[in-house]
């Protein structure tokens, strides 16, 4: 991990230096050693703040778009927006994938500084700054309880998700952390028609989560980051991975795993095998 | 102040006991505060509850009508709000400061009934912090791990017994009126009692300085843009945060039966406060600028007292790992 600082230092303050980037998206230690943080390096003097360790696990495409985004905030007026350069992790880099390929940004206004593990991440970083493990553990932890609950009963397992959605206070942690949730107005938020109550309730609280799920089918990269930041514990990984694994089954594709791909659900076809939808 | 001892296991006998006559409220599991119906479901734990216990007076979903359509028109239903008495037990000294501190508010401009009701059927059983949790700053904002602001009672974890600090007369009387279950303590438990309490406050160590941030915070600084960059806007720390209380109103259901609401709502969110086309916050940096400077400058400027308890809870969860005692030093040094 030292070796990784360092190398993410050395990138950063060339790539500063030289004005090929103005701003570095990075993680810097938070309060104490046990907490990372995402930082936003402009100056070439802040770049030994940069750190990487175990604790940088936040998903930093998240900072490219939306409202606010570096690379999309509809407050900055194009030809100001910083060039940006990034540290991404195995994670942080599927997301950034699906952005490119739902056109939120060229491939070309971002340098990324890639952190690899051996899985899958469906686009060349502009420099590899180093080597992790992949957590297998945590993914057939996830897998085992996908195929727990897919043995459920459908009155089983409605309950169960029903017991899990009850605890949501609606607090949209899951939706502000998501890169691919960047849309100018949830559907959460509107009004006038109002397609989800706002209050915590049983069917509120059901009908946004699925919402939420179902929006994120085939573009969702399986980062995880609604799941660890949820306060109330609701297993959103779940849902992820499961919707993951329909897609792949029906469409033979996997969010995140190429640049160049056309995402599942975004593609049309005039030979569709279906009738429903010419 | 007088006190007395409580055994250990008769805690939870206690609780039973209150149940004949009471509602009761406690920890529940390591994520919030439940409405219990034995002592056995009492569930301590060295982890305060994820969620504080403002829910219980500050519902985060509240029904303030009803209203039906009839054959002869609308008939509206005015929501009804129980009085039975209630205990809350094993409470965080912190979530109960919180409460003093909300009532300045809900009895500001007027008496918030709703609020107030629930104030006036509760007695609070507070439980001292053995250990004070990582992420806590409760005594640089006047409080403390075995803090008794807002309780009746306190409950500090001795050896084998808990040692009860009857601080109100309300308090007074639930131990009179359940006397079976208390004992007397003597001059070694209570100095047992303030030896445990120095050792955990020394223990606290992260720290706000109050009356600091109240002259230096400055709405025009340019630090603020830097500072917000972190937050992902959600609304976790607005929502698990004791002393955060905007609300939102809002109608559910259709024309045959629709219900009007009070509901928890953030200033981190975009669309708050959003109201005929205008967002008085339109960007990130503003918003979060106003949390801040609500807690620390507006907040004690209007009620005399600083809108945190120092639980700690929005340091703990927050999902960039951003520390507000660092962010509001960060704020006054950087203007």
């Amino acid at each position: 991990m030292k070796e990784i600082t360092k190398k993410i230092r050395k990138e950063a303050r060339k790539l500063l230096k030289d004005g090929r980037a103005d701003l570095v998206i990075g993680y810097e230690q938070g309060s104490d050693e046990e907490v990372a943080t995402p930082c936003f390096i402009t100056d070439v003097s802040q770049v030994d703040r940069l750190v990487f360790d175990e604790h940088c696990y936040h998903n930093l495409a998240k900072y490219l778009v939306g409202q606010e985004g570096y690379l999309t905030s509809r407050f900055v007026a194009q030809e100001k927006r910083p060039r940006v350069a990034i540290v991404a992790t195995p994670a942080t880099m599927r997301s950034i994938v699906g952005l490119i390929q739902e056109h939120q940004f060229a491939r070309d206004k971002l340098i990324i500084l890639g952190i690899l593990d051996g899985t899958l991440v469906g686009i060349e970083p502009d420099v590899v700054v180093g080597q992790i493990e992949e957590d297998q553990e945590k993914s057939a932890r996830i897998q085992a309880q996908v195929r727990e609950i897919e043995e459920m009963t459908a009155s089983e397992r409605w309950a169960w998700w029903e017991e899990q959605f009850s605890r949501c206070i609606r607090c949209y942690a899951c939706r502000q952390v998501c890169p691919f949730c960047y849309c100018e107005q949830c559907i959460s938020d509107e009004n006038q028609p109002q397609w989800i109550g706002k209050s915590s309730s049983p069917e509120n609280n059901r009908t946004w989560n699925i919402i939420r799920a179902l929006h994120l089918v085939g573009r969702c990269t399986d980062c995880g980051e609604c799941d660890r930041v949820c306060p109330v514990d609701i297993p959103l990984s779940l849902l992820a991975v499961k919707m993951a694994g329909e897609v792949e089954e029906a469409f033979d594709y996997k969010a995140g795993a190429d640049v160049d791909a056309k995402p599942a659900l975004h593609s049309f076809r005039p030979d569709d095998p279906d009738d429903f939808i010419r | 102040m007088e006190a007395k001892l409580l055994q250990r296991e008769k805690l939870s006998q206690l609780v039973d006991a209150l149940l004949e006559d009471h509602e009761v409220v406690a920890p529940t599991s390591d994520l919030a505060y439940g409405q219990i119906r034995s002592g056995a479901e009492l569930h301590l734990s060295d982890n305060k509850p994820t969620q504080s216990l403002k829910g219980f007076f500050f519902p985060p979903r509240e029904v303030l009508f009803e209203s039906r359509r009839t054959e002869d028109g609308l008939e509206l239903v005015p929501s009804s709000s129980s009085d039975a008495p209630r205990v809350i037990v094993a409470a965080r000294p912190c979530d109960v400061a919180s409460l003093p501190v909300l009532d300045k508010l809900f009895g500001w401009d007027y008496q918030d009934s709703s609020y107030f009701q629930r104030r006036q059927r509760t007695t609070i059983i507070s439980l001292a912090c053995d250990p004070p949790p990582k992420d806590c700053f409760c005594v640089s904002l006047g409080g403390s791990p075995a803090g008794i602001e807002g309780s009746d009672l306190l409950l500090t974890p001795l050896r084998d017994a808990y040692h009860v600090l009857i601080i109100t007369e309300r308090g007074k009387a639930l131990v009179e009126k359940y006397a079976q279950f208390f004992e007397e303590s003597d001059e070694q438990h209570n100095q047992e009692r303030a030896r445990l309490e120095d050792e955990w406050r020394a223990q606290v160590t992260k720290e706000i300085d109050a009356d600091r941030l109240r002259e230096a915070l400055d709405f025009d600084s340019g630090a603020w843009e830097m500072l917000a960059q972190q937050c992902v806007d959600c609304a976790i720390c607005t929502f698990l945060c004791p002393t955060c209380h905007c609300f939102d109103i809002q109608d559910e259901g259709d024309n045959a039966h629709a219900i009007r609401l009070r509901l928890w709502d953030s200033c981190a969110r975009q669309d708050f406060t959003e109201m005929a086309v205008h967002q008085p916050r339109p960007n990130h940096f503003s918003r979060y600028r106003q949390r801040l400077m609500h807690k620390f400058k507006y907040y004690p400027e209007n009620f005399g007292r600083v809108l945190c308890v120092g639980c700690g809870r929005c340091i703990q969860y927050c999902p960039a790992g951003v520390d507000i005692t660092k962010a509001l030093e960060r704020a006054v040094e950087q203007r």
